[in-house]
C-alpha cells in the first residue's frame, strides 16, 4: 500500500493530497492543468522538501513529521515533460549514469532486456542532442530504469510529442508497465492515455485529490468528479473471438457479451481494452431493430447521479457483470423512467480501441 | 530535515550559473548522485563553455587595468608592466611612435579577445537550448 498526506504551501498554490492505493499496477493521477499533477509526484520524488506530512511506501517511510529521506536515497525512477538528458554525455553514458551509483547487488533490473524493451540499441553512441523527441524519452526512460527503482513516476512523458511520435512512443510504454513489476505513478491529463495504461486512478482538482482507488471503482461512480469534466467514461477489457464479419473484429467481454470493432490490424492479438464514453452510450427500453449501431447491450441500471450536469444525468448500467455509464438527459430519463432495477437496452456508438 | 544540500536548494547556484541543466540535476538526484556528485558530474561539465568565457573575460579585464597596476603593482618593466601602461609612459617620454604601435596591438587584441567571447557565447545558447 502506498499511503500520502501531503500539505504544501507554495506562493500561489496551495496542494493537499491524501490517498492510499494499491502498490501494484499503474496508477494513473488525472486532472486538468494546473490542479497539482505534477507537484503530487515532485512530493513522491522527494523533490519538494517544503511539503509537510507523511509518505509511506509499503513498510518504508520517505518522508514523516520527524525525518525526510533525499531524493537521491529514496531510489525512484522519474521521467520528466522533457527528457532532461544530460547533454555532455553521449546516449551510453545518459543510460547508465544512475545505474554506475546503484549498488551491484540492488541491480535487479537487466540491461540487455532494457536495450531490448525499448530498442536503444541503435543509438548508443549518438549525441543526445541529435535524437527526435520520441527517442529521448526512450532514453530517459531506460535510463530511469536502469538504476532499478522502486518505483516508476512519469510526468505527462508524451505532452511535449506531436501525435505521431506519441503513437509511436505508447506501445515502448506499456511494454515496460507490463512487464516490469514495481508501482508506477502515470501523470496526464488525456483520458486514452489514462484508460489505456492505468488500474488505480488519482482524481485531482485545484491541488486536492477528489476521488481515488481502482480504475473500474472510480470510473464507476456516478457522482464521480469527471462526470463534471464531462470526460466520463468506462473501460472494458475484452478478449478477441472472431475477424469473421467484413471489416469487422467480433469480441467479448468478461461477462461474455459480444461486441463489434473495427477489423484489428494485428490479428495475433487476443486481449483488447475499449474505452467507451459515457456520452456515446444511449438507452431504449426495448431491443432496438433495424439500427445501425452496432453493439447494443442488455442491461440493468444500478444507480443514476443526484447532480444535473448541463441538463444530463450519469447513468451506471450493469452489462453481464461489467460496469459501462451512460450520460443522458434528464428529460430522458424522465420519460423513460430510468430508476435503479430497471431492464435497458444499451446502444454503443462507439467504442475506442486501446490496444 | 537535516540532510544538507537538496535538490531544489540548488536552483539558485544553477541559475546564478546560466545552467540550463536545472531538470539535468533533478534527474541526476533522483538517479541517486548526493549533491557533491551532482555537481561534478552534471553542474560543473555542463557549465564549462560559462566558465571558458570568465576566463577569457578575465584576461581581457586584467589587460586594460590600469591604476591598480600604476599605484600598487609597482609598474616594474618586463615583470609587472602592462600593456597600458607601457603606451602612458611612451607618451609621457614623447615617444609617440612606440605608442602607437602598442595602441594599435592592445586595439588587436582586444578585438581577438572579444570575438573568442561571442563566439564562446554562441556556442553556448546552442548548447543550453538543445
Amino acid at each position: 500500500m502506498i499511503s500520502v498526506d501531503i500539505h504544501l504551501q507554495k506562493s500561489d498554490f496551495k496542494l493537499e493530497a491524501r490517498f492510499d492505493i494499491s502498490k501494484s499496477g499503474v496508477t494513473g493521477v488525472f486532472g486538468p492543468s494546473g490542479c497539482g499533477k505534477t507537484t503530487l509526484l515532485r512530493v513522491l520524488a522527494g523533490l519538494e522538501p517544503e511539503s509537510q506530512g507523511t509518505v509511506q511506501i509499503g513498510q518504508d517511510s520517505w518522508q514523516s513529521a520527524t525525518a525526510f529521506t533525499a531524493s537521491e536515497r529514496r531510489r525512484v525512477g522519474m521521467v520528466f515533460q522533457e527528457p532532461s538528458l544530460f547533454s555532455h554525455l553521449n546516449v551510453a553514458d545518459n543510460l547508465l549514469y544512475g545505474r554506475k551509483r546503484t549498488k551491484i547487488n540492488l541491480q535487479g533490473i537487466d540491461l540487455e532486456s532494457i536495450y531490448d524493451l525499448l530498442k536503444l540499441r541503435d543509438m548508443l553512441d549518438r549525441d543526445t542532442r541529435s535524437l527526435s523527441g520520441g527517442e529521448r524519452q526512450r532514453v530517459a526512460i531506460g535510463r530511469a530504469l536502469l538504476a532499478s527503482p522502486v518505483m516508476l513516476l512519469m510526468d505527462e512523458p508524451m505532452s511535449a510529442m506531436d501525435q505521431n511520435a506519441r503513437h509511436q512512443l505508447m506501445p515502448f510504454l506499456e511494454n515496460v508497465v507490463q512487464q516490469l513489476e514495481m508501482p508506477v505513478f502515470y501523470v496526464s491529463h488525456s483520458t486514452e492515455e489514462i484508460a489505456r495504461l492505468a488500474d488505480n486512478l488519482i482524481l485531482m482538482d485545484q491541488g486536492r485529490v477528489t476521488a481515488y482507488g481502482a480504475m473500474s471503482e472510480v470510473l464507476g461512480r456516478v457522482d464521480s468528479p469527471l462526470n463534471q469534466l464531462d470526460d466520463a467514461f468506462s473501460v472494458f477489457e475484452c478478449r478477441v473471438q472472431s475477424h469473421d464479419l467484413p471489416h469487422l473484429t467480433s469480441v467479448s467481454s468478461r461477462g461474455g457479451e459480444m461486441l463489434h470493432i473495427p477489423r484489428l490490424q494485428d490479428t495475433r492479438q487476443d486481449q483488447v481494452r475499449l474505452r467507451i464514453r459515457a456520452r456515446d452510450v444511449s438507452l431504449c427500453l426495448e431491443q432496438p431493430r433495424n439500427t445501425s449501431i452496432l453493439n447494443v447491450l442488455r442491461g440493468e441500471v444500478v444507480a443514476i447521479s443526484q447532480l444535473i450536469e448541463q441538463g444530463s444525468r450519469t447513468v451506471k448500467l450493469d452489462i453481464a457483470g461489467e460496469s459501462l455509464l451512460a450520460k443522458v438527459s434528464e428529460y430522458s430519463v424522465q420519460q423513460l423512467q430510468l430508476r435503479p432495477g430497471k431492464s435497458i437496452f444499451a446502444q454503443i456508438k462507439s467504442a475506442v480501441l486501446l490496444g | 530535515m537535516g540532510v544538507g544540500v537538496h535538490a531544489a536548494e540548488e536552483d539558485v547556484f544553477i541559475g546564478a550559473l546560466g545552467l540550463d541543466g536545472l531538470g539535468g540535476v533533478k534527474a541526476a538526484a533522483c538517479l541517486g548522485a548526493s549533491p557533491l556528485d551532482r555537481f561534478f558530474s552534471v553542474v560543473l561539465p555542463m557549465s564549462k563553455l560559462g566558465y571558458l568565457t570568465a576566463v577569457v573575460l578575465g584576461f581581457a579585464h586584467t589587460m586594460g587595468e590600469f591604476g591598480v597596476v600604476l599605484m600598487i603593482g609597482g609598474n616594474i618593466p618586463g615583470q609587472t608592466q602592462v600593456l597600458s601602461i607601457a603606451i602612458y609612459d611612451h607618451v609621457e617620454a614623447l615617444q609617440y611612435s612606440e605608442a602607437h604601435w602598442l595602441a594599435g596591438i592592445l586595439l588587436l587584441l582586444s578585438f581577438l579577445v572579444l570575438l573568442a567571447v561571442y563566439t564562446l557565447n554562441r556556442r553556448f545558447s546552442v548548447v543550453g537550448s538543445g
